[in-house]
């Protein structure tokens, strides 16, 4: 892992000064808590229900549309309020050049490198985005996932005896139906893939799971970590506001 | 002394390129949607096409062949003439048509099952041959 | 009585396996209401004091869940054994049997069906299409006695009174106006199926003309229904003093035992035939697998009965389709006795075809309030007729 040094002037590390990297808006984070709770849960009972255990299965299939709907419902409400930090997330997302193939060569972001080349110096990783390639990806396979998730899940829903509550009911032919259910499962095993990496990297793996706190806390980002995983969103950031503290009273 | 407290973020403003990726997704997104959930909702009368060309098969079938009419087959009315009502084409009217091609329905078919183990074919044969004869005079007599 | 009929008459023929996967799509075509609802996601039951057997179940199930109870080993071990086994097949395993073997939807496979069928081993092979003529001739003379008692021709008296006749072919429908509409029974035609006339005659005209005796005969039915399978376990079927028919198999049992047999159908002659006395056809006894295809051939038959010519027009368009009520209105020049005793020259015979067996409940409706203007309905329990019966080819597109 190489040291850059970094151009940005508000991003520079500068001696008396203490940058603090805001890195997920309030928003981002109650949405992705929802979203975590909605796949969670999803999740669970849908593996309950795939598995036909002897479960209460009315009410774990419930659970299941309903926190399905938590789980699409607050991506689809986060794209209207935060529409700038959702259309930054697919530009990043999008966006691929050779720095991201230096991460998969080096290979997987270096996080490999310890398995494949052991005792071979480290691998130089190109310097990353706010989101590095991996989580791009992580975030295009989710995009897709939930799209697939929402749309076989409501039609699986609507296609039920009383449709969504009664309000929505749509009647599939036996053969589409077959199709949903196969598209719901085949995205249900993709997003658990991503899940179970993103939820290793983010909360259990020892380097990287600073990043737990920043979602599930005040969104803050630790300024040595970022440096050294995210050098190039450093050079993009602006300044949000700054202003001088007293030693002493932090001292205390 | 004292520090300086810096807080830095993403870009406040919103490039041309995001907004238009932004838009992408959620466009094709809905499109996508929009396009399953059409299709799914008409396949339920689709899925039913198979039935029609199976209906055509039997009409089809019909239309070629040489007998077309249920009282035309040779072998149905054999069958009346030898055995159901002896000698001539009487549906619907002999013993032995009454036992062997008639039923009863619901509660009566037990009661129905109990009367046919009562008696035989042939009885029925026997009452049939009575009941032609008595046609057969009656006949005569209108004669 | 072998156990597998006791079973089917107490339990019915289908029924949904432990790994339902709650999709509702069964729910949907179940006729009946015998399928349980009991919330989201649940795993189904069918309810056999109210199921119908008709299969509808069974042939939408997108995951094939659904089973069938089946007499096929019955019927191995009766092919194996001594007994002279007697086989019939309906008229609307032809038009689908060939898709069971990657052949197109709508191919014709009559000739490959009955040269399967001498493969396998039967002794005897007929056409219910002949019980079909059979059924015509019972039914439409029923009919005809019905209507000409209600115009008050003499010689009439002792015929059945009610009007509209119902069609009592469809096991399915038979059993649903059991189950929910007692006081209708006697609307219902008193002629039989054209299977189970079909068994009747094997074992009693046909046991004499081919000097067999009814004892040594296994009678065999290839129908494009589970419910005949129940029908032909009902109790009262025993006529020729055996039972009429010993057992039922299903189109998808049939291409089973094609399979296992190990036959090539592509290469199967295409010019089978059935054998004689008991199996000739005509194309009115082969529509009997289409919904208004019974309709139709009665039809025929009444129109020559009633004024002594046959149809100009044999097929009858206004009785085809594939809409859940269709009415027609045939207009009958009576013959010259019939017409002086009926006191008018023509006779508009007003009938109805109902597909669906749901969709009877409006002219059941017509009839409870004394303005049913029909003479005669037929009523098939699968929609588009036997061709799309409960033991057919499972058929599913994804568009």
């Amino acid at each position: 892992m190489s040291e850059k040094v970094i151009q940005n002037p508000v991003a520079k590390e500068t001696p008396g000064v203490d940058i603090k990297i805001f890195k997920h808006h309030v928003s981002t984070r109650i949405m992705h808590l929802l979203v975590a709770v909605g796949f969670i849960v999803c999740g669970i009972t849908g593996i309950l229900l795939f598995a036909g255990l002897p479960i209460p299965r009315d009410i774990t299939a419930l659970a299941h549309c309903i926190m399905g709907v938590v789980f699409i419902g607050a991506p689809v409400v986060y794209i209207v309020v935060s529409w700038k930090s959702f259309a930054r997330f697919m530009d990043t997302c999008t966006h691929y050049d050779k720095d991201d193939l230096g991460w998969i060569t080096a290979p997987m972001g270096g996080y490999l490198d310890p398995y494949l080349f052991r005792g071979k110096p480290e691998h130089y990783v190109p310097p990353q985005d706010k989101y590095n390639t991996g989580q791009k990806l992580a975030g295009l396979c989710l995009i897709l996932g939930g799209v697939g998730l929402a749309i076989t899940g409501f039609l699986m829903w609507a296609n039920t005896g009383d449709g969504i509550f009664g309000l929505i009911r749509v009647d599939m032919g036996p053969g589409m139906t077959w199709f949903i259910w196969t598209l719901h499962f085949i995205a249900c095993v993709l997003m658990l893939l991503v899940f179970a990496v993103h939820f290793f990297l983010g909360a259990i793996y020892p380097v990287t799971n600073v990043e737990f706190g920043t979602m599930f806390g005040n969104g803050i980002a630790d300024y040595a970590y970022t440096k050294k995983k995210h050098g190039k969103w450093l050079e993009e950031m602006e300044l949000v506001e700054e202003h001088e503290v007293a030693d002493d009273a932090s001292a205390k | 002394m004292s520090h300086i407290e810096r807080t830095i973020a993403d870009p406040k403003g919103i490039t041309r390129r995001q907004t238009i990726k932004g838009a992408a997704t959620v466009v094709v997104s809905l499109i996508l949607a929009s396009g399953v959930g059409a299709f799914a909702v008409g396949t339920y009368n689709k899925a039913k096409e198979y039935v029609t060309k199976r209906i055509s098969v039997l009409y089809a079938n019909d239309s070629k062949r040489a007998l077309r009419t249920s009282h035309s087959n040779p072998e149905v009315v054999a069958l009346y003439e030898q055995f159901l009502s002896p000698g001539q084409v009487l549906p619907a009217k002999t013993e032995l048509s009454h036992r062997l091609l008639h039923t009863t329905y619901g509660a009566d078919a037990e009661k129905h099952a109990a009367e046919l183990a009562e008696s035989s074919v042939l009885d029925a044969q026997d009452e049939t041959y009575l009941q032609i004869e008595e046609l057969n005079a009656a006949k005569k007599e209108a004669k | 009585m072998s156990d597998i009929r006791e079973a089917i008459l107490n339990e019915g023929v289908v029924f949904i396996n432990d790994q339902c996967k709650g999709c509702d799509d069964c729910v949907k075509v179940c006729p009946s209401g015998a399928i349980t609802v009991a919330g989201l996601g649940t795993k189904h039951v069918i309810d056999s004091s109210k199921c119908l057997s008709c299969g509808q179940c069974l042939i939408t199930c997108p995951f094939a869940r659904i089973e069938e109870k089946t007499m096929l080993d019955d019927v191995r071990a009766a092919i194996a054994g001594d007994k002279v086994v007697m086989v019939q097949v309906a008229p609307a395993v032809r038009a689908t049997l060939g898709e069971e073997f990657g052949l197109a939807e709508g191919t014709d496979v009559e000739g490959k069906m009955f040269s399967a069928m001498r493969e396998l081993g039967f002794d005897k092979v007929y056409d219910t299409v002949f019980g079909a003529d059979l059924t015509i001739m019972e039914e439409g003379y029923e009919l005809v006695g019905r209507v000409l008692k209600s115009l008050g021709v003499k010689g009439y008296e002792d015929a059945e009174s009610e009007l509209p006749q119902f069609t009592s072919c469809c096991p399915g429908w038979v059993r649903y106006a059991e189950l929910n509409h007692e006081d209708l029974l006697a609307h219902l035609s008193t002629a039989k199926s054209p299977m189970m006339m079909h068994g009747a005659i094997i074992k009693t005209y046909g046991a004499e003309q081919l000097g067999i005796d009814p004892a040594d005969i296994y009678s065999v039915a290839i129908m494009p229904c589970t419910g005949k399978k129940l029908e032909c376990s009902r109790p009262e079927f025993v006529s020729s003093g055996y039972p009429d028919v010993d057992a039922v198999i299903t189109t998808r049992e049939l291409a089973q035992m094609i399979r296992e047999a190990g036959l090539d159908f592509d290469a199967l002659a295409d010019n089978g035939t059935p054998d004689s006395v008991m199996g000739e056809g005509t194309g009115a006894g082969v529509i009997f697998g289409n919904t208004g295809g019974v309709m139709e051939a009665a039809l025929r038959t009444a129109y020559k009965v009633l004024s002594g010519k046959e149809l100009d027009q044999l097929e009858i368009h206004a009785v085809r389709g594939e809409d859940g009520l269709r009415e027609a209105s045939v207009s009958i020049p009576l013959k010259k006795d019939l017409a002086e005793a009926a006191g008018t020259d023509t006779l508009d015979l007003n009938v109805a075809i109902v597909n669906g067996t749901k969709n009877v409940e409006s002219v059941i409706d017509m009839i409870d309030a004394g303005e049913c203007p029909y003479h005669f309905v037929e009523v098939m329990n699968c929609p588009g007729g036997c061709v799309n019966g409960g033991g057919q080819p499972i058929n599913h597109t994804i568009l």
